[in-house]
């Protein structure tokens, strides 16, 4: 009996000193937040400016290279990477804007403004394998923010079309 | 060997060491929640839904228990707790091991990977080893405690 109220009393204290943490730290997250799960959106694809209506209710739109050089190459909206900062400054696509996922709090303030006033938003990462481009598209979506296309292959698809990437840190 | 493991300095030493560890793990983790909860999806283990909330209140578990070993206030929850966290950490970490093993044909003694346990990539067996080391050190403490509290009981 001693045993149970011991260990109750320490999940208890734990819940509490976590969710009071998690309140009042620049690192907190949404408890409940779910960017993790996967959708599956068959065959849908972004048309363009003048199609958003057919994106409005998807949380994500994953995009193959064509289409995401055409947003870029039409400045359609913002372009947003969601790697590491190092990764950023190892190499980008050009004019893309540095939101490292894991530490969003420091990063989503600053495009916030951008963002929003941004018809649409292209967001990728390392390669086919990364998922944190996803992630990131879940989370945008979950803050009101619309259409948000993946371009899935991210910048190792980019490299292997032999387009150039811009080197250095974020200087917004 | 009994007594040399019950001994109250070699007890003392494993509960310092112990709570250095689990306080040094769950800093790491405290710090980069969102991080910390992908790595946590990895082993498929746990629903979408309740990752967030698991990534903020089990570092939080890890130093309350920490503190618990220093302090040895609820020692015998906090010892008990540390054995059921890393029997599941064990057979967590031995089950994404698996996984990668049936897709990728790696060899067990050859996998490394970040398993969420704060100290970043590590070497699998050797980290399914130490889990089962904690194993055993929260249950000789538990039974220190026990016998402790059976021979305060029968005065």
């Amino acid at each position: 009996m001693k045993l149970l109220k011991q260990i109750i009393a320490i999940i208890v204290v734990s819940f509490v000193c976590s969710l009071g943490f998690n309140l009042f730290s620049p690192h907190g997250i949404g408890i409940f937040d779910n960017p993790w799960s996967k959708h599956n959106y068959g065959n849908k694809t972004y048309q363009g400016k003048h199609n958003d209506q057919l994106v409005e209710e998807e949380p994500v739109i994953f995009v193959e290279f064509d289409r995401a050089c055409r947003f870029i190459e039409n400045q359609e909206g913002v372009v947003l990477d969601a790697r590491t900062p190092e990764d950023y400054a190892d190499g980008h696509i050009p004019g893309a804007h540095l939101l490292f996922f894991y530490n969003m709090n420091e990063y989503y303030p600053e495009l916030e403004e951008q963002i929003k006033e941004s018809p649409a938003i292209l967001i990728y990462c390392g390669d086919f394998n990364c998922d944190d481009s996803e992630f990131l598209a879940n989370e945008l979506f979950n803050l009101g923010h619309a259409p948000v296309l993946v371009y899935k292959g991210g910048l190792e698809d980019w490299k292997t079309h032999q387009l150039p990437v811009e080197k250095g840190e974020e200087n917004n | 060997m009994k007594k040399l493991l019950l001994h109250p300095i070699m007890l003392w030493i494993c509960r310092l060491a112990v709570a250095y560890m689990l306080i040094y793990a769950a800093v790491q983790k405290i710090w980069m929640p969102l991080e910390f909860a992908r790595l946590l999806k990895e082993y498929h283990l746990l629903p979408n839904q309740i990752l967030n909330l698991v990534a903020v209140v089990l570092p939080w578990a890890e130093i309350v228990c920490g503190f618990c070993f220093i302090s040895g206030l609820w020692l015998l929850g906090a010892s008990v707790l540390l054995s059921g966290m890393n029997t599941i950490f064990a057979f967590a970490i031995a089950y994404r091991a698996w996984l990668i093993i049936s897709e990728t044909s790696i060899n067990f003694f050859d996998l490394s990977f970040d398993c969420g346990c704060g100290f970043g990539v590590v070497y699998i067996p050797t980290k399914i080893l130490e889990n089962l080391i904690l194993v055993g050190v929260g249950l000789i403490i538990a039974l220190s405690k026990m016998r402790v509290q059976n021979k305060n009981g029968a005065k």
